[in-house]
């Protein structure tokens, strides 16, 4: 490879991103960009099932207060900041949204909400949303590639999506407000500024605010930067308070910028097609697939076993009886009791009677094991059931269904945002919406698409 | 691990203490002498923010801000009204951005651009008491002093990080909780979501971006306290988690041990500095020692042959540039501030405007008269300036550092505050906000120093 100035990275980066046109988008990548935008607007409808999300209303009202900006799933309109805040906690509430695994970090709670509102201010079209949700979250992706995440996030204990975040907001606001190179240079110095966000917030809601805290950041970098307020224009790369030195220790900057306009990682975006969190993912796949393929009738089963790698039991494995929802979400035990109950996960099935029912606890404590094979990644899971007539079914060693090895189709997409609708909107103006996001690159007035999500409040 | 964590050192959070003390604080906790510093600070603020309206980037931080939407219900000095966060955001960039607001050299912080913009904006909405503002500020600036000295700046910085940005959100959050009632539970979760905020880094020096990361302290404070009223919980270790504390992020483990010593006992607030000139606190000596030269007692300028200055190894390693094109440059640039200094004699804001900037003839005298000269035996913000005239008379003079003490009388203060007022407010109004402000203790609604202290639309450029 050829040896890359520092400089000439920030410069790169800011080149492609105010300058990659929609049409220079691969069909993959425009594509991927429409599934993250239905992606994120499905999570957004199911955020009520997060108990801080009436809180983070109140607050969204309070800090912002009324404007002209739409709020997924309520007729109140906000101004753009409220706007932004309470999409991006919408977004990543229920802990169903996207997840970039080689960062850990998720990327639309940052993007999408900024992009949105600043396309509706603007009466962006279709293809500039998408452009701004695509590039924005190409960059994002590229600067948590620079990073080296064992000593950003292991040894020092950032939390990324604040950190890595607001770049892809920047960028994404940047794209619609038609930053030129130089103003998207100074949009990601921007964004330096504000990367914020640790793990001393693990196991508090504060860690989603981190994700909507991003998205805010991202704003503010593309909106002082179409004033063109002056900023360092080595932002990401300087040795004495640069991004990749402050943040980790000078990272490998040349992943920032590697196949650049040629190869667009974010398309290695993971989307969650049920709830919970990202680890239990291979194991819901696993074993619905298995469930698709074998009778098991309920209550047949004696004995459940979930192997995984290792390191997840280190993790995980302590969590035998989940007490409140997001212990549940997390729990590979919890989840896997309630498919086998039902052949299916969704959030009905993780209520408190669910979670503090005596015969399910008790099937966690008693029938279930975690077991750690040193041949499983962290990516890779799968399960033994022993039933009562002494039958063993091995589900597939397998990835989770919406990760980039086992892509998500458009039915799963589909059945995600059906789900997600179901009880939010009417049966017309979910068809309606599912319609405007499939054909949105066509779209040249967003206000309709707009009109629904206002809609979307659950009184139906 | 990078660093030995506080963990290891086992030493408990201080996050819980500190939300004790800014709960608990209230008027009998607070000395005369502190309640008079803090109204000091708080008229120089307002001083400053009038002096900010006319700096680099302002435009464009009132411009965001501005775009970010909301009613304008909030007061910007010397502006038009913005929405609330927009508000913190554009003063506290004008305080900022004046170059002349306070500073605290065990923390190597200011505190009022993140202070007291959330802080007046809050007591506005809330039509609460000058002493409630008080209060608040004097909550909000011995948090931002007592982290910042645990924080061990010198470590901050040479990580790259800036301390006023980074530790500025504690501050905003200490005092709009105060404001707004914050039981000890809140006001800790408060303090936890405006640490996870923290940011800020030395790449922005020389730029006005440096300038907003002070007063993204006040906006991110402002969210803290806001989302910690709903009852939005946080971390309870965001100082001394072994994963991503403060302490073990941004230095090296720090000293959180110091960080609650004697707190409501002993105040950093007394050790706050004034900055008398519009350049940046290690340059305020410079100054003082060139204007000590005398050349107004009886000395022509084109009889000063040169002027020199011994100055330390710091000031010379970091502020000997002889560029500057803009007023941030300037303001970095000794030779510039010495020589502009010793030909105005002052050394204001509007030594730093585009006529003095593009002046050829303090151009030259900068050039060719102005030497600087490192003196190993210096230390800090020692100088010693001398001057040689061409009729071989030799005069120095020597200015020295000392923490805390860089004091302004009250007359000096208000004196600064009438003339940076000038131009935004009617001479009316400015006795009127100054009156309130002097016995700011006693006023009943900040609303009413803010009815003042508003231009009516007669919005300086």
């Amino acid at each position: 490879m050829t040896a890359v100035s520092p400089l000439n990275v920030s410069t790169s980066i800011a080149e492609f991103a105010a300058n990659c046109s929609y049409h220079e988008l691969p069909q993959s990548s425009r594509a991927f960009a429409r599934s993250l935008l239905i992606d994120s607007i499905a999570c957004a409808l199911v955020a009520e099932r997060s108990d801080e999300t009436p809180i983070y209303s109140r607050f969204a009202k309070a800090i912002a207060g009324g404007g002209n900006s739409t709020v997924i799933g309520s007729p109140e309109r906000l101004s753009v900041l409220g706007a932004v805040l309470l999409n991006g906690y919408k977004i990543t509430a229920a802990t169903l949204n996207d997840v970039y695994i080689p960062g850990h970090v998720h990327i639309t709670p940052e993007v999408v909400p900024a992009a949105l509102a600043i396309a509706e201010q603007h009466n962006a079209n279709g293809q500039t949303l998408l452009s701004a949700i695509a590039i924005g979250s190409e960059i994002a992706v590229r600067v948590s590639d620079a990073l080296d995440y064992g000593v950003s996030v292991v040894e020092r204990g950032w939390h990324f999506p604040g950190v890595i975040g607001q770049f892809g907001a920047a960028v994404a606001v940047g794209r619609i407000l038609e930053l030129s190179a130089s103003e998207m240079l100074l949009a990601l110095s921007l964004a330096v500024s504000q990367a914020s966000g640790t793990q001393a917030s693990w196991g508090t809601p504060a860690v989603k605010f981190h994700q909507s805290r991003g998205a805010v950041s991202g704003l503010l970098a593309g909106l002082l930067a179409r004033e063109r307020l002056s900023a360092s224009l080595d932002g990401v790369t300087a040795t004495k308070g640069g991004f990749l030195t402050t943040y980790s220790d000078g990272g490998n900057p040349e992943a920032a910028i590697s196949e650049m306009g040629q190869r667009f990682g974010f398309e290695q975006i993971s989307l969650r097609l049920w709830p919970g969190g990202t680890p239990v993912q291979p194991t819901v796949t696993s074993l619905l697939d298995l469930l698709e393929k074998t009778d098991v009738p309920s209550g047949s089963v004696s004995r459940v076993r979930i192997f995984l790698a290792p390191a997840l039991i280190a993790t995980h494995g302590s969590l035998i009886e989940p007490t409140g929802t997001f212990d549940a979400l997390i729990s590979h035990r919890f989840v896997v009791a309630s498919a086998l109950r039902e052949g299916r996960f969704w959030y009905d099935m993780v209520t408190p009677e669910a979670i503090h029912d005596p015969g399910m606890r008790e099937f966690l404590r008693d029938r279930m094991q975690l077991v750690p094979d040193p041949d499983l990644t962290r990516d890779r899971s799968y399960v033994e059931l022993m039933l009562e007539n002494g039958t063993l079914l091995v589900s597939d060693v397998t990835t989770a269904r919406g990760s980039p090895s086992n892509p998500a189709t458009i039915d799963d997409l589909y059945e995600k945002f059906s789900r997600c609708a179901d009880g939010r909107l009417g049966e017309r103006d979910a068809d309606d919406l599912w319609a405007m996001l499939l054909d949105i690159e066509n779209m040249w007035d967003l206000a309709p698409l707009f009109a629904i999500l206002r809609r979307a409040d659950g009184k139906v | 691990m990078l660093f030995p964590s506080s963990k290891d050192r086992r030493v408990a959070d201080p996050t819980h203490g500190l939300a004790e003390f800014t709960v608990g604080l209230d008027h009998e906790m607070l000395p005369l002498v502190i309640r008079q510093r803090v109204s000091d600070l708080l008229v120089d603020s307002l001083a400053c923010a009038f002096l900010g309206r006319r700096e680099e980037g302002r435009r464009q931080v009132e411009q965001a801000a501005i775009a970010l939407g909301g009613p304008r219900s909030s007061i910007v000095i010397g502006g038009a009204p913005n929405s609330l966060p927009g508000a913190v955001l554009v003063n506290g960039f004008q305080i900022a951005g004046s170059a002349m607001c306070e500073f605290h050299l065990r923390s190597a912080c200011h505190a009022t651009p993140s202070v007291v913009p959330a802080a007046l904006a809050i007591a506005e909405r809330d039509s609460l008491s000058g002493r409630d503002l008080v209060i608040a500020v004097a909550a909000g600036l011995e948090t931002i002093a007592r982290i910042g000295i645990a924080l061990g700046p010198g470590q901050m910085r040479s990580q790259g990080w800036y301390p006023s940005g980074v530790i500025g959100p504690f501050g905003a959050a200490a005092a709009v909780g105060s404001l707004i009632g914050l039981d000890v539970e809140a006001a800790q979760n408060a303090l936890s979501l405006a640490g996870t905020q923290s940011a800020g880094t030395l790449v922005q020096s020389g730029t006005p971006t440096l300038t907003f990361q002070q007063c993204m302290g006040g906006f991110s404070g402002l969210m803290g306290a806001l989302l910690a009223a709903e009852g939005f919980r946080a971390s309870r270790t965001i100082f001394t988690a072994e994963r991503g504390g403060l302490f073990n992020i941004f230095a090296s483990g720090g000293e959180p041990q110091v960080l609650l010593a004697d707190i409501g006992k002993t105040w950093e607030i007394e050790r706050f500095s004034f900055r008398r000139w519009s350049v940046p606190y290690p340059l305020q000596t410079v100054v003082d020692a060139v204007i000590g030269l005398g050349l107004d007692k009886g000395v022509a300028i084109q009889n000063v042959h040169h002027i020199e200055l011994a100055v330390s190894q710091a000031l010379f390693d970091g502020f000997v540039s002889q560029q500057w094109s803009s007023a941030i440059d300037a303001r970095a640039s000794l030779p510039y501030v010495a020589g502009v200094a010793l030909l105005d004699q002052t050394c204001g804001p509007r030594q730093f405007g585009v006529d003095r900037l593009t002046d050829p003839v303090l151009a030259a005298f900068v050039k060719e008269r102005v030497k600087v000269r490192l003196d190993p035996t210096m230390k800090g913000r020692e100088v010693v300036a001398s001057m040689q005239t061409r009729d071989g008379h030799r005069r120095s003079h020597q200015a020295a550092d000392v923490d805390g003490d860089d004091l302004l009388g009250r007359r000096e203060i208000e004196s600064r505050f009438r003339s940076a007022a000038n131009g935004c407010l009617a001479d009316e109004q400015v006795d009127q906000a100054l009156e309130m402000l002097s016995d700011i203790w006693e006023l009943g609604s900040v609303r009413d120093l803010c009815t003042a202290l508003n231009q009516s639309g007669n919005e300086s450029s």
